[in-house]
């Protein structure tokens, strides 16, 4: 169990939909814990990808389900207003990024994959690309960061507490997995 | 000889609040904080932390219901949405295998 007042914490994506979804009271209490005290911060890097996503679901949805997406969309961004903060893409952050995706050019994991369907290598090299800069702005900020996948945070980490002299001033990159929060 | 406190002393405890001695264990930066905070305010510690427990106990029930606010939000945000279209707004594009090729 993480102790929500030892925030505050910078929430990767994933993780962020893992506190939307409580598996159980103790989860949802950790929420409301630790956004009594704390904003729910992001990067701007998340507010991007998970914008994409909304804006592709309106755009392939039929009219009645476009308008529960908009809602959607519209919650998310009312979130902002009342308790989550965006943290910027600043000149620091690229430079950290740039250095991490020299290091770390190549997905630690493979696409995803469901059933049916399968995430391009293109879409995966995006993605990494965003996790680095998601990681590199915990970094900066010297935040935490939460995540639900180790397999793409970890080799970060370990890049930087192997070669901090390419990382002066920051790190090391302290990663807690979402699921230890309330556990 | 002992000799009794002088009556307006014993008067004006009567309207102060009552309260009692206790001991609490507390974080060494926190009680720092705390005698830095009734320095500035020529308090006594106990004066001070008196005042900021009360002043705590006064927001925090305000800051537990905008937690509850935002957690509600936040579910709000992700309601109805499918595993796939979950997958999506979290940055995840599946495609079907031929969809490139259409």
């Amino acid at each position: 169990m993480i102790d929500p007042a030892s925030g505050p914490f910078l929430f990767d994506t994933s993780a962020e939909s893992c506190l939307g979804h409580p598996q159980s009271a103790a989860e949802a209490e950790w929420v409301v814990t630790y956004s009594a005290r704390f904003p729910m911060y992001v990067a701007v890097l998340t507010v991007v990808e998970r914008a994409r996503g909304y804006f592709m679901l309106i755009e392939s949805a039929g009219p009645v389900r476009r308008v529960e997406v908009e809602r959607n969309l519209l919650e998310y961004v009312h979130s902002f207003e009342i308790h989550s903060r965006a943290l910027n893409l600043t000149v620091p952050i690229a430079l950290l990024a740039a250095q991490l995706m020299s290091l770390c050019p190549h997905p630690p994991s493979p696409p995803r994959h469901s059933h049916q369907a399968i995430e391009s290598r293109q879409d995966r090299l995006s993605r990494w690309r965003f996790d680095v800069m998601i990681a590199a702005t915990a970094l900066a900020h010297n935040l935490p960061l939460i995540h639900n996948n180790p397999q793409d945070f970890e080799p970060l980490r370990a890049v930087i507490e192997r070669i901090p002299e390419r990382f002066p001033g920051v790190g090391p990159l302290n990663l807690i997995s979402v699921k230890r929060l309330a556990s | 000889m002992l000799r009794s406190k002088p009556r307006t002393r014993a008067k004006a405890a009567s309207h102060r609040v009552r309260t009692r001695r206790t001991t609490l264990t507390l974080p060494h930066n926190i009680l720092k904080d705390v005698e830095q905070f009734a320095r500035e305010r020529h308090q006594t510690v106990s004066s001070a932390a008196a005042y900021l427990l009360e002043e705590a106990l006064r927001v925090e029930p305000r800051a537990q219901a905008g937690g509850r606010n935002f957690l509600e939000l936040l579910q709000k945000s992700f309601a109805g949405l499918t595993e796939r279209e979950q997958m999506l707004v979290d940055g995840i594009i599946l495609e079907e295998p031929d969809a490139g090729a259409k």
